[in-house]
């Protein structure tokens, strides 16, 4: 027998969810998730610069609630513009960093909703390293600012990694 | 002011029949009998998930009202974040794992030839919209459409992989608003035109511990091969088990003897009392209702 609070985790899981009954497919804008740029604390590798950028997702779309399809088909330019802007410009210094975008998704739950972000670099012959960032936390309303904040968050903490594992490099090439 | 008996006779009648179908496990139909020409020429995969997932974890009550049903949302997404966190590494030791092309060439070896051509289209749908235009294309011609799951339980204790089958018209219909609605819905009207099997391969650990972080240590050996062997082996298994059922059902009846099974998989793993099909090597096979699942032997109570 359910309990009085499940009934109602149901009814707010129902409301939720038809807050996503719409099927029109959102389409999230660089204006949605353009935050992270202006973090002013975001860490930065300048002694590597972006070599090679280059999008392996299976696929492009970011996912589905209910019926809603989302995409936002300048995510892959969004992130290499994101990842050149804390790199070393134009040093002739700077060694060129590979970089490869295999995931950007979505997954959800009854009431939350992840969105992974994975990113793999290599520096010349050294071994390549992934970078995942995730974001997961309670979904109320399916906007698509929301949206476009998780899509910030799980981006922002796929860069940071990154950029700290290419700062320790640093470092050590110093 | 009393009820008058017809009406609470009624009232009765539909708690019992309420009561009863809650209680009852589905039961297999019979497939529908298909002449070589009206053989499926779609094989519709639907596919929601791009690494391998690992199961929400139950979050029980909130202890009532609405107080309770924010403590639950409150402890999902704790509790999720934690899984997010822990699969992370396993998910980088896979990163170049596909399963889809896996999952693909299973499907081909193993298609049903008396209900679905061998040449027949193989489409991945990822979405829901996706999967319900498709559904609405293949009105009246059969098809073969397989929901696939592959994942950790919420306590890492096994990696399953789990295919809902459904094979016949699963065509929808449009009404005049234009909304999908299935063609046959009942079981009445489902019977001789669709039957719908799960099939699952499932590989528990066989020291599982009740917490998921010496779960994870386990499957994390070497590299993580034990996850990438396991999956590999439940796609393989569970389409194996697809084909041959759906060529010809397998038949399966008490004598086999029955004892409980841990079915994992969403909303929470569950212990069954099924019955014994067959075993193979260290491998044995129960069913209950609708479902047909592998398991470890170690994985029988």
């Amino acid at each position: 027998m359910a309990s009085s609070s499940q009934r109602i985790a149901s009814l707010l899981a129902t409301v939720l969810a038809l807050a996503a009954c719409s099927s029109a497919p959102v389409r999230i804008g660089n204006d949605a998730v353009d935050e992270i740029a202006l973090a002013a604390n975001a860490p930065r590798a300048a002694c590597v610069r972006l070599g090679d950028f280059s999008d392996h997702r299976p696929v492009e779309e970011l996912g589905t609630l209910g019926y809603r399809e989302f995409a936002y088909q300048d995510y892959s330019g969004w992130l290499r513009r994101q990842l050149a802007a804390r790199m070393g410009k134009d040093s002739p210094d700077a060694a060129p960093l590979q970089v490869e975008l295999l995931r950007a998704y979505m997954e959800t739950n009854r009431s939350t909703l992840t969105f992974t972000v994975v990113l793999r670099s290599q520096l010349g012959d050294a071994p390549p390293t992934v970078h995942r960032g995730s974001d997961t936390r309670v979904n109320w309303f399916n906007s698509d600012s929301e949206l476009g904040n998780f899509i910030e968050r799980a981006s922002a903490a796929a860069i940071k990694h990154l950029m700290v594992t290419h700062q320790v490099g640093c470092s050590a090439r110093t | 002011m009393t009820p008058r008996l017809p009406l609470r006779l009624f009232v009765l009648l539909g708690m019992t029949a309420l009561l009863s179908a809650c209680a009852s496990v589905s039961q297999r139909l019979p497939t529908p009998i298909v002449s070589d020409e009206s053989r499926a020429s779609v094989v519709l995969l639907a596919l929601n998930q791009q690494e391998l997932e690992v199961d929400k974890p139950d979050v029980g009550n909130g202890g009532g009202g609405l107080i309770g049903a924010l403590i639950e949302v409150a402890a999902e997404s704790y509790m999720d974040k934690n899984r997010q966190k822990a699969i992370a590494p396993i998910r980088d030791a896979l990163v170049d794992f596909r399963a889809e092309p896996l999952l693909v060439e299973a499907v081909r070896s193993n298609l049903p030839v008396n209900l679905v051509r061998p040449d027949a289209e193989i489409r991945i749908l990822r979405s829901a919209k996706a999967l319900e235009d498709a559904r609405v294309s293949l009105e009246g011609s059969n098809t073969l459409l397989l929901y696939y799951r592959y994942a950790f339980d919420a306590e890492f204790r096994a990696i399953y992989v789990r295919m809902d089958a459904h094979f016949g018209d699963v065509g929808l219909v449009r009404d005049s608003k234009g909304r999908a609605k299935a063609k046959y819905k009942s079981t009445k009207q489902k019977t001789g035109k669709i039957v719908e099997m799960v099939y699952q391969s499932q590989f528990p650990l066989s020291d599982p511990s009740n917490s998921y972080t010496p779960n994870i240590a386990r499957w994390m050996k070497d590299g993580g091969k034990p996850i990438s062997d396991a999956l590999s082996a439940a796609i393989i298994e569970a389409n194996a088990l697809a084909g041959r059922d759906l060529r010809s059902p397998l038949a399966f009846d008490s004598n086999g003897g029955k004892a409980s099974y841990i079915r994992y998989g969403y909303p929470t793993a569950m212990k069954l009392k099924a019955v014994r099909i067959e075993t193979s090597g260290e491998r044995v096979l129960f069913s209950s209702g609708t479902l047909l699942a592998w398991t470890a032997r170690h994985g029988v109570q």
